[in-house]
């Protein structure tokens, strides 16, 4: 009984707030101006919920597959090099303090730009194709990697590192067997911070590059150009669903590796 | 196992900051010799022990021993949490390059020699705090140390909990003969444990009293009721007020 209560009691908020969700979206697509064709009665800009799939043909559905593919692998391609290239160099940063204070502003510097202000010198280096959109997915996700990789090198306790000294390891076996198990679980919150802003990359590339073959980004312009309402939206819904499920990825890779003996949740 | 010896000339360790930490302290440990070393917060007791473990350089004078491993034990268990109790203790043995096989059989005497059979393959999560600082030193004990270094370990743990662990603690020096530098803030701890108790002033640590302690091993419990330990105890609380400053 209590047990059935307190299921209620934990699913209540969750399903409230959808419901006032699905009730503000109802609410926005019949309140807006304009937003049904006069003679076609076609949502325009909103379609409610119960019409979102009424312009989906199979040809549609099939793009939006391929498209999704291609930005899947758009994002994973970025996140594989900014893992490489962000953990090495959170880790050099780590033995390095000059190493640090030399390379942090530049780290803030990328993190701090507006893609949209590096688009044209993308284009003149890389082109507008595959390699572009997946150059603007590292500089999205390469920041977090190395600060959180370097946040936990240096969270190494202290007597930890002693107690390494006094048993003479080598810094091989220091750093295999102290230093990335003890920042792994910095490392892998990164990795999913990351993970979520893979895809937002990927998307944004898209847009700005458009050579080759793009992916979601591209498709959503395309139904936006063409007044397609339902399409643009279950293209964008598909966007959140990769990056949901590149962050449910990562988050079940933290599970795996550090979940036995790591404690995320906070003390009570 | 014999003890080894250890031995310096004058000590003084001065921090980059400009603070001497230990002024002209010469201390020698004979083979198989308890020492403990009691003093005020802050005169350097630990960083003496951290000179005579090699963790840090002394800005003057030098650490002569006879050789042999040494082991530290520290204020906290430092516990790799993701290692089961068997493979923290093996750790020291996998890094010197021990086979897996000899250095867990080798690890499970020592878990027993602590009283933690039973509990190799628990996580230090799941390990209660008096029962972590037994499996530090079942890890400081895995290498069969002629010296023996311990930094205030069993300060956290509680009053019952530690007298457990101080006579266990005897029980191993009766067995192995280890020497060791044991730093504490308890007098009771440090007379129960040692030969000899070195009383250090307040920074920057000088050595004020040197105490042996003649209580017979080997020891049990009784013996801190006895007049002689009272008035050990008394003698060596007499000179540390005397170091402490004024409140």
């Amino acid at each position: 009984m209590n047990g059935v209560r307190r299921r209620w009691g934990h699913n209540l908020g969750p399903l409230s707030v959808f419901g006032l969700f699905i009730a503000a979206w109802y609410g926005l697509a019949y309140s807006l101006p304009r937003n049904f064709a006069p003679n076609t009665n076609k949502p325009l800009i909103i379609p409610p919920p119960h019409r979102l799939l009424e312009d989906m043909s199979p040809a549609i559905w099939d793009r939006l597959v391929t498209a999704m593919l291609i930005s899947t692998k758009t994002a994973l391609s970025g996140l594989a090099i900014s893992i490489l290239a962000g953990v090495a160099l959170g880790v050099l940063m780590s033995r390095r303090l000059w190493l640090e204070r030399a390379l942090w502003p530049y780290l803030i510097a990328l993190q701090v730009t507006p893609i949209i202000a590096l688009v044209p010198l993308i284009i003149k280096l890389v082109g507008a194709n595959f390699g572009a959109r997946v150059l603007v997915t590292v500089i999205i996700t390469f920041f977090p990697i190395v600060s959180n990789t370097l946040f936990g090198f240096r969270g190494v306790p202290k007597a930890m590192i002693d107690l390494f000294a006094m048993m003479q390891a080598t810094p091989r076996q220091r750093l295999f067997r102290l230093e990335f198990p003890a920042a792994s679980p910095a490392i892998f919150a990164g990795f999913r911070i990351a993970a979520g802003l893979a895809v937002i990359g990927a998307i944004v590339g898209d847009f700005f590059f458009t050579r080759g073959e793009p992916g979601l980004g591209k498709l959503i312009n395309l139904f936006f150009l063409n007044n397609q309402s339902g399409p643009m939206f279950i293209t964008a819904m598909a966007a959140s669903l990769l990056g949901f499920m590149l962050f449910a990825l990562f988050g079940l890779l933290t599970t795996w590796v550090i979940g036995r003996w790591y404690d995320e949740s906070p003390a009570r | 196992m014999v003890g080894a010896y250890v031995r310096t000339d004058s000590l003084e360790v001065e921090f980059s900051d400009g603070t001497v930490a230990l002024h002209d302290v010469a201390i020698a440990l004979k083979p198989g010799e308890f020492v403990s070393i009691v003093g005020p917060s802050g005169c350097g007791k630990s960083t003496l022990l951290r000179v005579l473990a090699g963790l840090q350089e002394p800005s003057r004078g030098h650490v002569d021993t006879s050789g042999g491993h040494v082991s530290f034990v520290f204020q906290d268990p430092t516990l790799l949490p993701w290692l089961t109790a068997i493979a923290n203790v093996q750790l020291p043995l996998r890094i010197a390059g021990v086979d897996v096989d000899t250095s867990a059989a080798r690890a499970r005497d020592a878990l027993d020699v602590v009283g933690l059979r039973g509990h190799e393959h628990k996580l230090p999560k799941q390990l209660s705090g008096g029962m972590r600082m037994r499996v530090s030193v079942a890890r400081a004990l895995v290498t069969n140390p002629a010296t023996f270094l311990f930094d205030e370990p069993f300060a956290a743990v509680d009053e019952i909990k530690r007298e457990a662990l101080n006579e266990m603690l005897l029980n191993i020096h009766q067995q192995q003969h280890f020497s060791a530098a044991f730093v504490t803030h308890s007098v009771s701890e440090a007379v129960f444990l040692a030969d000899r108790v070195v009383v250090l002033s307040r920074g920057p640590g000088t050595i004020i009293a040197e105490i042996p302690v003649s209580l017979e091993r080997p020891r049990h419990r009784e013996q801190r009721f006895s007049p002689v330990f009272i008035d050990i105890c008394r003698h060596v609380s007499e000179v540390l007020r005397q170091s402490e400053e004024p409140l």
